[in-house]
């Protein structure tokens, strides 16, 4: 044993964990790193692959394992089915009213002068992550940037907190490293939200520097503030749970429960630019 | 009589079988990255290259396994989402150790590589808890180590063996097989 300790060969090694540390400092330093970028567009594809796999492998397994529960289902549906028929005479009110309210959207994503990237396909999910971010198809040459708010039809996701040529790292707003200015539709108070890997395990995060005399109720609906020129004011961020004082009795905090449960996503957009893109106290720096 | 050692070559020459071996090797090294990092966010994976690296630390020379360690720790730490290379150095030098180990002290058999595989991954548990949840203190960290880090540590031990096949079969298949023959008594050979 002495003998390889002395030999070239361990040298070798020696100058491999150098080299290692060598990475680890440049990736502490630098907020890209060459590697991992080389080393990720490389594994793109199978990765991506990979994910459809699983995806069509694990979607298989419940179609056989739940064969019986969606026999039930499917007799209820039928049943709900022809129930639903009896009710085609409203169809011409709701198709007003849904139209009315694609105004609405569409008027309001207008005015907030928002502009989306094209569908992102999650590709990767970081494993054994908590907070459960993950990877999406689309970089920086499809015009992705760091901390780009990611979205969904439901609401706010997170932020891009990794850039590379052809796919980007999102981190969830359940992180204890993203705090979020929001605010309650129903009542106008406002907050900040607070990550915490308690409560990221049950998929949910806090809300904090809530007054003490708070009139918000479970169910109540907190949206983004926007103050932070970093996301859009109005994406929906949750419904609120139950609320309790702070330890040094000055605020209350309450529980958030996300509208969009990032451990299941396929598909999400980024808001590449929006009206008042750093314009907020996070720019002033 | 004497007994004679010739190399029988069946098919594939050694050099092929070493690409083919490599190959392998390579091929798993990304099925197990993209397992990581495939299917629902919810719950552990386990880290399957870890044991993978220690199994070939088993069969192959020192500098190739501590390469081998690097590259699965890279591949780790960006799986994870941890600073790169931190989980590079340590397997890097595990398996370097590992490989001079089995090629001076130890036998190659199950055992050993099972003991050499659940050390890895125990230091590994600690080091990770502690560098990159105890020291920074955040709220409710203690939970991960129940919820994510142990199941996933569980999971990777539990199945290490398999790797520890694959690499068997892999080395077995790889190596051109010896026969031994014995040679009849012939008045054309001059025995001195």
């Amino acid at each position: 044993m002495k003998d390889f300790f002395t030999s070239t060969k361990f040298k070798v090694i020696l100058c491999i964990a150098a080299l290692m540390i060598g990475i680890m400092i440049y990736a502490a330093v630098a907020s890209g790193s060459v590697i991992s970028s080389a080393f990720g567009t490389i594994l793109e594809p199978f990765q991506s692959a990979s994910q459809s796999i699983s995806t069509w492998v694990t979607t298989r397994i419940d179609m056989f394992v739940n064969a019986g529960k969606y026999y039930e289902e499917n007799q209820a549906l039928k049943e709900e089915i022809a129930r639903l028929t009896g009710e085609m005479a409203d169809y011409e009110t709701v198709m007003q009213e849904n139209e009315q309210l694609r105004e609405m959207v569409s008027l309001a994503e207008s005015s907030e002068g928002i502009e989306f990237s094209e569908p992102c396909k999650v590709i990767g999910r970081t494993a054994n992550d908590v907070y459960g971010s993950f990877f999406i198809d689309k970089g920086s040459k499809d015009g992705i940037e760091y901390y780009d708010p990611v979205v969904t039809a439901n609401g706010i996701v997170g932020f891009v907190t990794e850039v590379e040529y052809t796919y980007s790292k999102v981190t969830t707003i359940l992180s204890s490293d993203i705090s979020l200015g929001i605010y309650c539709v129903e009542t106008g108070e406002t907050g900040v939200t607070e990550g915490s890997y308690t409560l990221a395990l049950d998929g949910t995060l806090r809300m904090i520097y809530i007054p003490l005399d708070c009139e918000m109720t479970e169910g109540d609906i907190v949206v983004t503030s926007g103050y932070s020129g970093l996301v859009p004011n109005g994406l929906i961020v949750g419904t609120v749970g139950e609320t309790e004082i702070t330890a040094s009795g000055l605020s209350r905090t309450a529980v958030i429960t996300p509208t969009v449960d990032p451990s299941t996503l396929t598909s999400v957009y980024v808001i590449v630019d929006f009206e008042g893109k750093g314009s907020g106290y996070e720019s002033s720096d | 009589m004497k007994v004679q050692t010739r190399q029988k070559r069946q098919g594939l020459s050694q050099n092929v079988r070493t690409v083919l071996k490599w190959l392998f090797y390579a091929l798993t090294i990304i099925f197990f990255y993209c397992r990581m990092t495939s299917g629902d966010g919810d719950g552990s994976k386990s880290l399957m290259l870890i044991p993978f690296a220690t199994a070939i630390a088993c069969y192959e020379r020192e500098v190739p396994s501590a390469i081998i360690g690097a590259i699965s720790g890279i591949l780790i730490d960006m799986a994870t989402g941890q600073l790169l290379g931190f989980t590079g150095l340590y397997l890097c030098l595990f398996c370097g150790i590992i490989s001079g180990m089995f090629r001076q002290f130890l036998r190659k058999n199950i055992i050993n590589y099972f003991a050499l595989t659940l050390a890895t991954c125990l230091v590994y548990l600690y080091i990770d808890y502690y560098f990159f949840y105890v020291i920074w203190d955040y709220e409710g960290y203690q939970e991960v180590l129940k919820h994510r880090l142990i199941p996933s540590h569980l999971k990777t031990i539990v199945f290490s063996p398999l790797c520890y096949l694959a690499c068997l079969i892999a080395e077995k298949l790889a190596t051109v097989k010896r026969k031994l023959e014995l040679e009849e008594k012939s008045e054309m050979v001059d025995r001195v």
